[in-house]
């Protein structure tokens, strides 16, 4: 099992009540204890390592003791061993990192059970395959692990002809002699493409006689019509759209595998950051199974809110921009683990595939060879302001997803026509962030905006912006450093699964800005590691109105802890990459634990 | 299996009528069963009467036609109507406001269904200062290029020199496409549909919806079959107030088959279509054409053939 924690039980008799009774005063957050009902005391003590806050007051403490799933004590050893009680269990860290678990603060959940389902053929950093001998015994793994049958999909994703030593795409006929009786689907890293073996092309009815519709590809075997493998958009697009689903109950049956890929990043409230109804249908059954040990904070979709929250107001009559007045109760509080934060009002698309709206052209074509090209809103402004004036309006949490800096200029056209103003404290999270201009920073304090960004762009996407909108534009994505400066609270996130649930390389690109080619993106926009954690803890508890139990070590706040082997805030830079979590904990209960090398 | 669902873009910016326009497709469409996939479900308003069946994201009317919201997105609403293609005989997709319905187009084609058209509605009263909105204007101008077919709409609510300058950029901005005006989208579904080659869905003229004011509907016959030359000479007489014909032809040079003719503006094909069969060889064409323009271009046109014309 784990154990580079030593565990040692202390049984002393005789002073639990004494010392239970002894530890009621409040002291400061993070140094401190809570008041104790009589009788109890810690049920277990960590010492002995490297113990982060996440407090700007106090960084560090030199123990931690936890209770009933909440945070009993934080201070000096001698402090917190005052809450030990004969049944105590005192861990010793032995050097070991201990902090708040990550929140993530903007990714899709939804994605995971389908994730789960799916081999990972990515190329570095994001999965191992780097040849095109790596396929076969990567899908055959995968195959045993899934237990798939004869005729079963084999899917993978990250498929990309850039990640392979030979620079050419995958065929058919390497695939082949291993799975001649699955359908394979190797989907690309763009999600717009796709390598199929012999057995799929039969299950699609692709073969010699298909044309290639306008606007998709068939890559085909040189001097025959036969598909070789490859196909791209619109020859890939409606065969992905039309796969088998899988059933309610099989999906059900990922969640545990699917919280995994959280638990075992160290992250224990997951972000659910663009629900539709029949997901929040599915999440809801989850959690009322009992399905769930990690939190998951759930933002619908804004055009489907009225009926999800239906069952609030069964009687309501609106149209579909208006909202009934239940419509606050169905936000803010979890039930069974999953909460309803706020409404999520998507503007714009992405920056890499050049569907965000900026208001200066890029320097490249568009994605359909446009030239002058700046992308188009999801909305007409006028949807946009009055949709977001009926949920301001009801007080309700607005997540808005922006990435071209003319969507974050509709966001604050609509924020100011709502009457919207910083002292309202609504914490309106503009998501990704990604293309300000500089001007935009002090609307956003004027307003009480907060960003959540996704500072990973600069290592994934980092040339293509540079590409797309000249070094100068590309220098300010993801602003970290100035919107600090600027005194607004920022998060930071993965979008997952766009990029992989992992909070480490999240703050090393918060702090590096380095691309995968080696340039710094934007070095004046680096940021310093401890508000890179913050970023990943307690502004993002905050964002989603949980900083009274999330995101730091303070007596009374929730036991939502992880464990890493090293600390962030002291290992040579890229070693932030390879630090593992030993242990992540949910209100105290283990929910991750390393196996032994 | 889908190469026989025709497919029609509606585009147009917020306000321009696209709603209300399937709207009238819903409850015209005098039994063309018409699946129509629309952005927002809430805003279509079908007469209670006429609604069969209202499932979630579907609502089914008596008449064969149904209504689809795309809230889940392109593919999964395409999907459940892919599903059942044999019960439908033509597919409308609404863009969105600030949609491309270029792009919509090549979404339905990905499907292997054939474009019949795009038509993109123009608030007349509007048009001008939403192209030159600092968000959405280069949007709106792109709508306007994309088009099969513009419908300035709303011409009610502007004055008649207003509307005449409105003419001149409209062109201006879509040079060669053929422009048509109402108000209410109140437009017959003559002119809507049926710029698919493939297939041409044929209507008595009698059960024309009606539009009194701004259309007028003509029905041509010709007893003897016409010479090649003697069709593009008509195609070509058909003055600016003709908005669209269609047809067959009984052409001298092809006695076994009837030729299928269609034109929108200036713009015409005719291409050859089944065999008589027992049917009357007869040449019989549908004109519509603006009120105003009084019978003067069909009478023209015509009259150089030797044709006969009923006001419908
Ligand atoms: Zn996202």
């Amino acid at each position: 099992m784990t154990d580079a924690i030593d565990r040692r039980r202390f049984i002393k008799t005789g002073v639990t009540t004494a010392l239970g009774a002894a530890v009621t005063s409040q002291l400061p957050a993070c140094s401190g204890t809570v008041t104790l009902p009589s009788g109890t005391g810690a049920e277990r003590v960590y010492h002995g390592g490297n113990i982060v806050t996440m407090d700007d007051g106090h960084r560090h403490v030199e123990a931690v003791a936890i209770a009933g799933g909440k945070i009993l004590a934080a201070g000096s050893l001698d402090e917190v061993m005052q809450t030990r009680t004969g049944a105590t269990e005192v861990i010793d860290l032995r050097g070991k990192t201990l902090m708040p678990s990550f929140i993530d603060s903007h990714g899709h959940f939804m994605n995971a059970p389908q994730i789960v389902r799916w081999a990972n053929v990515s190329g570095p950093p994001v999965g191992p395959v780097t040849r095109i001998a790596d396929f076969v015994p990567i899908l055959q793994a995968h195959v045993k692990q899934q237990g798939l049958k004869r005729g079963d999909w084999i899917i993978g994703y990250g498929y990309d002809r850039s990640n392979l030593a030979e620079g050419r795409e995958l065929l058919a006929s390497e695939l082949d002699p291993a799975f001649p009786d699955n359908p394979v689907m190797l989907i690309h890293s763009s999600n717009h493409g796709a390598v199929l073996n012999s057995a799929a092309f039969a299950k699609v009815g692709y073969s010699e006689q298909t044309k290639t519709p306008p606007g998709g590809v068939i890559n085909r075997v040189p001097g025959t019509q036969k598909p070789a493998g490859f196909i791209m958009e619109t020859a890939f697009l409606p065969i992905f759209a039309n796969m088998p689903q899988p059933s309610e109950t099989e999906l059900l049956d990922t969640l545990d595998a699917a919280q995994q890929i959280y638990a075992r990043a160290g992250v224990t409230t997951c972000s659910e950051g663009a629900t539709h109804a029949k997901d929040l249908k599915f999440l809801r059954k989850g959690a009322d199974e009992g399905r769930l040990y990690l939190d998951i904070v759930s933002l619908p979709l804004i055009l489907e809110v009225p009926a999800l929250i239906r069952e609030y107001a069964p009687d309501f009559k609106g149209g579909p921009m208006d909202l009934p007045d239940e419509a606050p109760k169905a936000f803010g509080s979890y039930r069974n683990r999953l909460k309803l934060q706020g409404v999520k009002a998507p503007t714009d698309g992405s920056p890499q595939g050049k569907t965000a709206f900026w208001t200066q052209p890029l320097l490249t074509p568009g994605p359909g060879g446009e030239t002058n090209w700046r992308g188009q809103p999801l909305f007409p402004p006028e949807v946009v302001n009055k949709a977001l004036k009926a949920v301001f309006d009801k007080g309700i949490q607005v997540f808005t997803h922006a990435n071209g800096d003319a969507a974050i200029d509709m966001i604050i056209d609509a924020a100011r026509l709502a009457g919207v103003r910083a002292d309202q404290d609504r914490r309106t999270v503009i998501i990704h962030s990604q293309c300000m201009r500089p001007d935009q920073l002090p609307k956003y304090a004027e307003l009480g905006f907060s960003p959540s960004f996704f500072t990973m762009h600069t290592f994934f996407w980092g040339e293509e912006h540079t590409a797309n909108l000249g070094p100068e534009r590309a220098a300010f994505i993801s602003p970290m450093k100035s919107a600090i400066a600027q005194g607004l609270v920022c998060s930071n996130h993965t979008d997952f699964s766009v990029c992989p649930m992992d909070p480490m390389r999240v703050m090393w690109s918060a702090v590096t800005r380095r691309s995968r080619a080696g340039t710094v993106i934007g070095p004046d926009e680096r940021i310093d590691r401890w508000e890179s954690l913050k970023a990943l803890t307690i502004n993002a508890a905050w964002q989603i109105r949980e900083e009274d139990r999330k995101g730091t070590l303070t007596p009374g706040k929730l036991a939502d802890l992880v464990i890493l082997d090293s600390d962030p805030l002291t290992v040579e830079t890229d070693k932030i990459l390879d630090i593992q979590v030993v242990e992540t904990l949910k209100e105290g209960k283990s929910v991750y634990r390393r196996t032994a090398a | 299996m889908t190469g026989h669902l025709p497919f029609t873009v509606i585009g147009g910016y917020l306000g321009a009528g696209k709603t209300t326009l399937l709207n009238q497709i819903l409850t015209q469409a005098a039994g063309r069963r018409m699946a129509v996939l629309v952005n927002d479900f809430g805003s279509v308003n079908i007469d209670a009467s006429l609604i069969r069946d209202h499932d979630g994201d579907t609502i089914a009317l008596t008449d064969g036609c149904l209504c689809c919201s795309l809230v889940n997105g392109f593919a999964a609403a395409i999907a459940s109507i892919l599903a059942r293609a044999g019960d439908f005989d033509h597919v409308i997709i609404e863009a969105s406001g600030v949609a491309d319905p270029a792009k919509i187009a090549q979404y339905g084609q990905m499907y292997e269904l054939p474009l019949d058209g795009i038509l993109v509605l123009v608030d007349a009263e509007q048009i001008r200062t939403q192209a030159t909105d600092g968000y959405v204007g280069d949007t709106v101008l792109r709508q306007l290029a994309q088009a099969d077919l513009l419908i300035v709409n709303k011409t009610d609510l502007v004055t008649t020199s207003d509307l005449s300058e409105l003419r001149g950029w409209v062109s201006g901005q879509a040079p060669g496409t053929p422009v048509i005006e109402a108000r209410h989208s109140d437009v017959p579904l003559e002119v809507l549909f049926g710029y698919a080659h493939e297939r041409v869905a044929f209507r008595p003229a009698a059960a024309f919806p009606p539009h009194p004011e701004a259309f007028r509907t003509w029905t041509l016959e010709w007893e003897r079959p016409l010479s090649l030359e003697e069709v593009e000479r008509l195609a070509s007489g058909f003055g600016e107030g003709v908005y669209r014909v269609k047809g067959f032809v009984a052409l001298e040079s092809d006695p076994d088959r009837r030729q299928v003719y269609q034109q929108v503006g200036a713009r015409w094909t005719l291409e050859p279509g089944e065999s008589w069969g027992t049917s009357d060889r007869r040449t019989k064409l549908i004109v519509i054409g603006r009120a105003e323009a009084g019978p003067d271009p069909v009478d023209a046109a015509a009259a150089m053939t030797g044709g006969q014309h009923d006001l419908a």
